[in-house]
């Protein structure tokens, strides 16, 4: 998902926190933010800090005054090879091309695992905006070369699984990463495998939760001076609200393509993801945000000191305030129905009749899709492309 | 209200919007510079408008937000072309320039203002009522939202460098580069709005527009000095007859554009470059048309909706440095001037949108014929000569620190919209309770 529908999840993980919005209402907390702060902590570890840290064993920088696909796929094709015949896992950079501020050559890598090969090609420029090359003030889109050095192909002898997908196009920001991993007898493909790695694992969320714990326990032991401040309602509430944005970051990314190290530091493996939504599913992120956004003003309501609200289905109940548990189950219910439900319903049933209506753009074939998939899991740490300057 | 009253309003309002499309060929010059101007006129000329009544000036300033902020991107987009080394990556209007469709860009942002204008003058009528409930609820809130955003943008500073460095150690210098200097700019403008907030040393007559030196040397003179310093020429544009356009480009660029204006109007100190970054982001806009289209409604909807919810009974809420400033001669009172200032919005947004089609031809024109780099200089020298009739030599001082503060993202190519957190910060630290404490801290009290 992309980022803000983490920051948004986290946010909404911390209203639930009754401790947190008292505070935040009473004494202007600052509590919530750790929900945001850490619901996003796990995109901002791997992104700004993980992806430096991985180790390259080979990289590949093809010459921008000498193209030659030979070089990429002979490339890709040894470091197949290497892991095979070491036994090793052998990690791969493929560098992106950048012409200009606006201007990216592309290039592409298959690697087919029945005919053993790696195809490259030298692709098209594209645009920061991942559009194509064209227009009259570009160059020629297309290079003017031999055909053996625009595509070409390379062979590699081992056994290869590569789960993921099938074409890689390097274009722009910073380009894509492998491993090739031998595992039961075979070469296993991860894709950007140092994203969702350590830094989404359950056990990080945990650490950073009894982080977050006893910093809190020992500011409130030397305010107070009572060790009982480690086990106070703040205290608790500040560790469950680290911890379950955390969790609730991993759980929203289990349902992407990509899966996370669920189990590390015991086993570095990452899961595959559910495959319901990927992180640039517009439907997945926009029901995301509504629903963490009417979490949020859903307990804004229940804890407000000075507008008191009736939903209709609970006006006729003796007792009518949130303390009560009836008034509240039954509020929340006509909430949901009213107020996210039937919004997300005419937001799908609209979008659902425009489909009908009007033929959308459609990916090419699924693995397309697929790919599309892969590189927007690929980038959604990269928030700044839709950047409004200023003021 | 009388007919020879609304009739009055309404020439006064087209005045102000054939005000704005003029000031609109000044690139770098924002609205709340003009109005800040208009209102240090009338204050120095007070017997002048003695007898005038303060619901016409009102609608003068409102006919030259609506106009201001349906043009004045036109002469930026014309007369700012972008250097690829003061950039990182272009924005969709510049390379629409480099593509020789500047002019199509112009008309895919007045759609979006198209829609914001419909929107203000159907929707919001109808929603507004309920506007002053929202309020209610998120008013103990609006803190720690201001908050969230902070650290939103915090954590999203991302890394420019695509890590093709050799070791660990090169890549993450290289890539935490860009990000520092972000922090960097985030600290120092921060300080600059708790000084401007709490020890400003502009004039005391002045006051009222402390922030106007702020704002223009964070973003109007550096935008001004990189044009001037750039080596780079754009070609020929081509005046197109149609524009291309998906409805679905439509839909979904407004949709992010009205959630950014609204969300900016209704939060103190948003504005809309990270209103629009978060709607962006949670709308998932996608392509260069529904990036201008969005950016063309949430200009409108922050600037003239926000002005709306001023006039809007049961609401009345002032923000915006124009709603700032007309509540200081003019306190809504009747429904009937809502209805003549929902009214007259309609009239000069659509008026503004026809004339958007020419005004764009002529501001293409007029770059065919003067060197853009000459106008950004006369634009400079206008900004100038603005801050110091308004605020004294003291806001030339503020200006030129600001100036400095702001040409770091164009060098660093780090985000410009850090560089917001002059007001952000001041505000969040005012109203979470920590404002006094932090300026007391910095040596500002």
């Amino acid at each position: 998902m992309k980022g803000i529908g983490h920051f948004l999840t986290g946010m909404a993980v911390a209203t639930c926190f009754p401790e947190a919005m008292r505070a935040t209402v009473g004494e202007n907390s600052l509590m919530l933010l750790l929900g945001g702060a850490f619901g996003l902590l796990p995109d901002t570890l791997d992104f700004r800090v993980g992806r430096y840290l991985w180790k390259h064993h080979r990289t590949v920088t093809p010459d921008l005054a000498n193209l030659d696909a030979r070089v990429v796929a002979n490339a890709v094709a040894a470091a197949i090879d290497e892991a095979a015949t070491t036994g090793k896992r052998v990690h791969l950079k493929l560098h992106t091309l950048k012409v200009s501020a606006n201007y990216h050559r592309t290039y592409s890598i298959r690697i087919d695992e029945e005919a053993r090969t790696v195809t490259a090609k030298i692709g098209p420029l594209k645009t920061m905006g991942q559009a194509m090359g064209g227009g009259g003030s570009l160059p020629r889109s297309i290079p003017d070369l031999p055909p053996e050095q625009l595509q070409a192909v390379a062979s590699f002898s081992a056994n290869v699984d590569n789960p993921y997908h099938a074409e890689t196009t390097v274009a722009i920001f910073s380009g894509p990463d492998f491993a090739f991993v031998p595992d039961n007898g075979k070469i296993r493909v991860d894709f950007i495998p140092w994203h969702r790695t350590w830094a989404h694992s359950p056990f990080l969320g945990l650490v950073c939760g009894l982080l977050g714990w006893l910093v809190y326990g020992l500011i409130g032991l030397s305010t107070t001076g009572d060790p009982a401040s480690f086990f106070s309602a703040r205290t608790l509430t500040v560790f469950g609200i680290i911890t379950l944005a955390f969790w609730a970051h991993t759980l929203v990314d289990q349902f992407g393509v990509l899966g996370s190290e669920l189990l590390w530091p015991f086993s570095g493996r990452r899961s595959a993801g559910f495959g319901w939504t990927h992180a640039a599913s517009i439907m997945g992120n926009i029901t995301l945000n509504i629903v963490c956004v009417a979490v949020m003003i859903w307990n804004c309501v229940v804890f407000s000191p000075d507008v008191k609200v009736v939903m209709p289905w609970a006006a006729g109940l003796s007792v009518q305030s949130f303390s009560d548990p009836l008034f509240y189950v039954v509020s929340a219910l006509n909430y949901l129905v009213y107020w996210i439900l039937a919004p997300l319903a005419v937001l799908f049933g609209g979008v659902a009749l425009y489909g009908r209506l009007v033929p959308r753009r459609r990916p090419a074939s699924e693995e397309v899709a697929l790919q599309d998939a892969a590189k927007a899991e690929e980038e959604e740490g990269l928030d700044g492309p839709g950047e409004f300057s200023g003021d | 209200m009388d007919f020879s009253m609304i009739l009055q309003c309404t020439w006064v309002a087209v005045a102000g919007m054939a005000l704005a499309a003029v000031a609109s060929l000044i690139p770098g010059l924002h609205i709340y510079n003009v109005i800040a101007l208009t209102m240090v006129i009338v204050f120095t000329v007070e017997e002048v408008f003695a007898g005038v009544d303060p619901m016409v000036l009102t609608c003068f300033l409102v006919g030259l937000v609506v106009g201001f902020s349906m043009l004045f991107t036109i002469s930026s987009q014309f007369f700012q072309p972008c250097d690829d080394s003061a950039r990182y990556i272009m924005l969709p209007h510049e390379k629409f320039l480099f593509d020789r469709r500047g002019h199509e860009a112009v008309l895919l942002a007045s759609v979006g203002s198209l829609v914001a204008i419909l929107f203000i003058g159907i929707i919001i009528p109808i929603i507004g009522p309920h506007m002053g409930f929202v309020r209610e609820i998120l008013r103990p809130h609006l803190y720690w939202i201001i908050g969230a955003v902070i650290v939103f943008l915090l954590m999203t500073e991302w890394p420019k460098d695509p890590g093709t460095g050799p070791t660990v150690a090169t890549r993450m210098f290289d890539g935490w580069g860009s990000i520092l200097m972000g922090y960097l700019c985030f600290l120092l403008s921060s300080a600059l709005g708790i000084f401007t907030f709490y020890r400003t040393t502009i004039p005391v007559d002045a006051a009222f527009q402390s922030l106007m030196p702020v704002f223009v040397g964070l973003f109007a003179i550096p935008s001004q000095l990189v044009t001037i310093l750039a080596a780079v020429a754009y070609p020929k544009q081509h005046v197109a007859r149609s524009v291309e356009l998906y409805g679905e480009d439509v839909i979904r660029g407004s949709a992010s554009g009205l959630l950014a204006g609204m969300f900016a109007s209704m939060t103190p100190s948003m504005t809309p470059g990270p209103a629009m970054l978060l709607s962006g982001h949670a709308t998932v806009t996608g392509g260069d048309r529904q990036f201008i289209i969005g950016g063309g409604a949430g200009r409108v909807m922050y600037y003239v909706g926000a002005l709306l919810f001023f006039f809007m009974p049961g609401v009345f809420l002032r923000r915006g440095g124009a709603a700032i400033n007309i509540s200081l001669v003019f306190i809504p009172e009747t429904e009937a001037q809502y209805y003549v200032i929902t009214g007259l919005i309609a009239l000069t947004g659509g008026l503004s949108f026809l004339l958007m089609f020419g005004y764009s031809r002529m501001v293409l024109w007029i770059a065919s014929k003067v060197n853009y780099k000459l106008i950004s200089a006369a634009g400079m020298a206008v900004m100038i000569g603005l801050v110091y009739h308004v605020t004294s030599w003291q806001g030339l001082v503020i200006m030129t620190a600001a100036t400095f503060l702001g040409l770091i993202p164009n060098y660093w190519h780090t985000r410009r919209i850090t560089l917001l957190s002059v007001l952000l910060v001041p505000m969040f630290l005012n109203m979470s309770g920590l404002g006094s404490d932090v300026a007391r801290w910095l040596g500002f009290m």
